[in-house]
């Protein structure tokens, strides 16, 4: 019965929806659809000097249009958006596939930087990349010192340092969400490959990266789609060199106003909506023939790692060069302004000054102490309770039961939400439910569940395609309900992505900025939050020390964390 | 309207989940108003009304850790029995939680503490006036007619410079900056503190006309716009990313540069100088300890733990401290150019489209 509608139920409109999609569908319209109304009718109306909505107006919708230099921002806006995607991609598919599939050195090494770079701050991994590539940088002062002449030959304040940046800040999203995919890859293919005659690469093409097809699209769909929202990358690194991509605008607007008129933001919003559903036809296009691409099936699946050969030196080359990038090149330019007394270019001259001052002013500091703990727990409770409902919501998507496609549009929504709009919406709505939940730490968690469920659910549902419905056909045959199935069948295959999913999120929720500024009271502030007091307040050195203590921090608790998720996965793997 | 409706509905119905996930809200306590109480048991009838309420929020732009505890942490040591919290917010931030409280009539502030807000907040109908004995001592240029607002701390602003990269004396006044030398050298932030607040300070000085002349000359310099507060500006040219720096809060290259940072500042005649100020909200849950804290705040007692944090106390009789001297204008012989909250407010919106017409394009 449970089968049959999983295999119709996509398109009969006449099946019943099960209680578990009912429980999730509610779930959701009681999270995403009142911060949904207020994007919309907040794009529609001004403020008036009580910051409540005044006049009907399409002005904010103009104002965007209406600019003088649309087109030019128009174009910047979808390279940045794309070339950022591009980038995460390649390198996320990089390295997953070295850590996955293949026997290249230190592969371990993958994780460990791509969790420590998820756990540098924001604000601070673009600061370290402005200060790295920017004038007085050590890039531009090497070249001018080989090539001569006083004017930096790099500026990161374009649209390619703005790719870069953002690429980097995503690439290990890619990496982390692409493993799972790479490492349940069926082997058979692959081999089947091999024996035809086909070469590592050819194999490489038109096998193992297309199988993952379903996975990239989806993952280069998200990292568009949050490239076009982005506001710190645009603002950080493209205003100071003029170049001027949708959001930055809309931020220029948003710093001119008191109060900060959200509006355009919202109107910004609305229009990426639009966006985003086009994009999300096409992907489902792709997902529509997710059988394609089953490769957990009831025949007992072996993923086999690929002998690189001579290759394999190349490849060890590579894995220690991606996260010299991604991580090792910001994460030094940090320590290098945190043991500075005030921030100066690298050179032999400051050596001098590097001490530990720093570091015990923030160990003291009473703002970051309180917010320790605080950060923790929002994390953790945040990415359990997402990982728990994309598990569910995830496979109801991928297995087309009646009412997917509502779960799937309702849990993708919050995407489109710019995070300072989702922010004040919830200010909204915490100021009327009571002031013991208005600037709780609760409320930081329901914040960060709306904003980060669709990344749990893009894990999970990324995990249930790979798995085939034979699997749970054999159990219920076998006389299983569906959530013993669920439980025993389907949640051991999905824990590699539900793990992942977990840390992701975990990482995500505790380095959000812009969402939790509206909504931290007195007894709920956050790291992230009193980082950004740092950023503002102009203690680099500080904001730098601190960085890399919390970066210390998270990637302790996310070793601790990935060891004993290890070890419990060894009676499954 | 429907979708007003919609919307209301919406946040009802959220609301109501919640509160019930929450639990019933603190009742308010209620009581008569002592915010205009002039009585000489004033600070008797504070103390024993703050005793039964235990507590007071505060919402600040302070920075935390240097200025913001240490004041918390004196009106502490001086009233135990209140208990202080605070969170600290930039001030457009402050505006949207208070209005979103005002709005809803749930107010979870007690004392407002900020820059730049006096006019929004008062336009919002959120704040109410107050009377502390401590104003008495404020000169009345620097204060609200009305009581809607007391007088802080000051901010002085003008140029700063990278000493590596700009020798003293190369900048002395607004028209040194038109050398074409510095084309594309200078920065400013992007703000209503920032460039906004400048180009006021200029219109305001020279009369419109001179002030567009100026302006239009400036624009040719190409004046890196910075999408960050102040301070941050004044780190990047600390870090060499750029010469100069035309809207820095002057003390704050003088803090860096007592740690040795290769940064100075450059008050420009007449000084641009603002005021922040604290306010009341009309129906603070804690009223009582909220007068008490005002008064701490504006005593000398309060104003010298700003001394401290190297912020320059509204005070007239508490100095600031001694190397931040030589940045006020009286003591350097001159000129304030005084922005008053009114005229901040009032000139934003023609600033603004000078800012969008010659610099944002």
């Amino acid at each position: 019965m449970t089968i049959a509608v999983a295999r119709d139920g996509g398109r009969s409109s006449t099946a019943r929806y099960s209680p578990q999609v009912i429980v999730l569908i509610a779930l959701l319209c009681v999270g995403v659809i009142p911060p949904f109304v207020f994007l919309a009718y907040s794009s529609l109306h001004e403020l008036d000097p009580s910051g409540a909505f005044g006049v009907f107006t399409f002005g904010h919708f103009a104002a965007i249009f209406s600019s003088r230099t649309f087109n030019s921002v128009i174009v910047n806006s979808a390279v940045y958006s794309l070339g950022s995607a591009l980038l995460a991609l390649v390198i996320g598919a990089a390295q997953a596939w070295l850590a996955e599939r293949t026997d290249a050195a230190l592969r371990q090494v993958l994780y460990v930087s791509s969790i420590v770079s998820l756990g540098i701050p924001y604000v601070l991994y673009i600061v370290a990349w402005i200060l790295f590539f920017g004038k007085a940088g050590p890039v531009n002062a090497t070249l001018q010192q080989m090539f001569g002449g006083t004017e930096p030959y790099i500026n990161v304040y374009s649209l390619g340092g703005m790719i870069f940046v953002e690429g980097m800040l995503w690439s290990p999203l890619a990496f982390l969400l692409l493993s799972p995919v790479f490492r349940n890859s069926d082997a058979s293919f692959e081999e089947a490959a091999s024996i035809c005659g086909a070469g590592l690469f050819s194999t490489l093409r038109y096998v193992t990266l297309g199988m993952a097809r379903p996975a990239l699209l989806a993952l280069g769909l998200l990292v568009f789609i949050k490239a076009s929202e982005s506001f710190e990358v645009p603002a950080l690194v493209g205003l100071p060199g003029s170049t001027r991509v949708l959001t930055s605008t809309i931020y220029q607007r948003l710093t001119l106003d008191m109060p900060p008129d959200v509006g355009s933001a919202s109107a910004f919003g609305v229009l990426l909506l639009v966006v985003m559903a086009v994009l999300l036809q096409i992907y489902s296009r792709v997902a529509a023939q997710a059988h394609r691409y089953q490769t957990v099936t009831g025949k007992g699946f072996r993923p086999r790692v690929i002998r690189l050969g001579r290759w394999r030196y190349a490849a060890g080359a590579l894995i220690v060069a991606i996260p010299f990038i991604v991580v090792i090149v910001p994460l030094a330019t940090i320590l290098w302004a945190a043991l500075l007394p005030y921030y100066q270019p690298f050179s032999l001259k400051a050596v001098p000054l590097l001490g530990f001052g720093n570091f015990v002013q923030v160990l003291n500091s009473p703002s970051f102490r309180g917010s320790i703990v605080n950060s923790l727990v929002l994390g953790a409770s945040t990415a359990t309770l997402v990982t728990a409902l994309s598990a569910v919501a995830g496979w109801c998507v991928a297995r087309r039961v009646a009412g997917s496609r509502l779960l799937d549009g309702l849990a993708a929504l919050p995407l489109v939400f710019p995070a300072i709009v989702l922010g004040l919406a919830f200010l909204e709505i915490f100021v009327h439910a009571g002031s013991r939940l208005y600037g709780s730490l609760l409320s930081l968690v329901v914040v960060s569940i709306v904003a980060y469920i669709p990344y749990g659910l893009r894990y999970a549902q990324l995990g249930v395609i790979q798995i085939h419905p034979e699997l749970e056909e054999a159990a219920a045959i076998a006389g299983a309900r569906q959530p013993r199935t669920f439980i025993r069948v389907v949640l051991p295959l999905l824990i590699p992505a539900l793990i992942s999913c977990w840390l992701f999120v975990f990482l995500l929720a505790v380095r959000a900025v812009s969402l939790m500024l509206l909504l931290a009271g007195p007894d709920s502030q956050v790291v992230a939050v009193t980082l950004f007091d740092f950023w503002n307040n102009g203690q680099v050195g500080e904001l730098a020390a601190l960085g890399c203590v919390w970066t210390a921090i998270m990637t302790v608790f996310c070793v601790a964390f990935l060891v004993v998720a290890r070890r419990y996965q060894l009676p499954i793997g | 309207m429907r979708i007003a409706g919609l919307f209301r509905s919406g946040v009802l119905v959220s609301a109501a989940i919640l509160t019930l996930c929450a639990g019933q809200a603190v009742a308010q306590s209620a009581g008569d108003n002592p915010a205009m109480y002039r009585g000489p048991d004033r600070e008797q009838r504070l103390i024993e009304g703050a005793k039964k309420e235990g507590q007071v929020t505060v919402y600040s732009s302070m920075i935390a850790d240097q200025a913001l505890r240490p004041i918390l942490n004196g009106f502490e040591a001086k009233y135990p029995f209140v208990k202080p919290q605070y969170v600290r917010d930039d001030p457009p931030q402050q505006l949207q939680k208070v209005m979103a409280e005002s709005r809803a009539n749930r107010m979870v502030v007690d004392v407002l503490e900020s820059t730049g807000l006096e006019v929004p907040v008062r336009a919002a109908n959120i704040n109410q006036p107050f009377w502390s004995p401590q104003t008495e001592a404020y000169g009345k240029e620097h204060t609200d007619p009305d009581n809607f607002w007391a007088p802080t701390r000051f901010s002085y602003l003008g140029a700063c410079y990278n000493t590596n990269l700009v020798k003293p004396g190369d900048i002395k006044s607004f028209a040194d900056f038109l050398d074409p030398k510095w084309k594309g050298k200078i920065a400013w932030s992007g703000t209503v503190i920032g460039a906004m607040l400048f180009i006021t300070g200029v219109r305001s000085f020279m009369g419109e006309e001179k002030a567009l002349a100026y302006l239009q000359q400036l624009a040719k310099q190409d004046i890196v716009s910075i999408a960050s507060a102040n301070r941050v500006v004044v780190d990047r040219v600390m870090a060499g990313e750029h010469a100069l720096c035309l809207d820095a809060f002057l003390h704050h290259p003088i803090i860096s540069a007592r740690k040795g940072a290769p940064v100075a500042p450059q008050p420009l005649d007449p000084v641009l100088t603002v005021v922040s100020s604290v306010m009341l909200p009309k129906s603070p849950p804690h009223p009582y300890a909220a007068m008490l804290f005002i008064d701490y705040l504006l005593s000398k007692e309060g104003q010298a733990r700003l001394q401290g944090a190297d912020y320059f106390p509204a005070h007239p009789d508490v100095p600031a401290s001694p190397d931040l001297d030589k940045i006020v204008p009286r003591k350097i012989g001159l000129k304030e150019n005084y922005i008053s909250p009114a005229k901040m407010n009032s000139d934003l919106p023609k600033s603004r489209a000078l800012y969008q017409e010659l610099f944002a394009k």
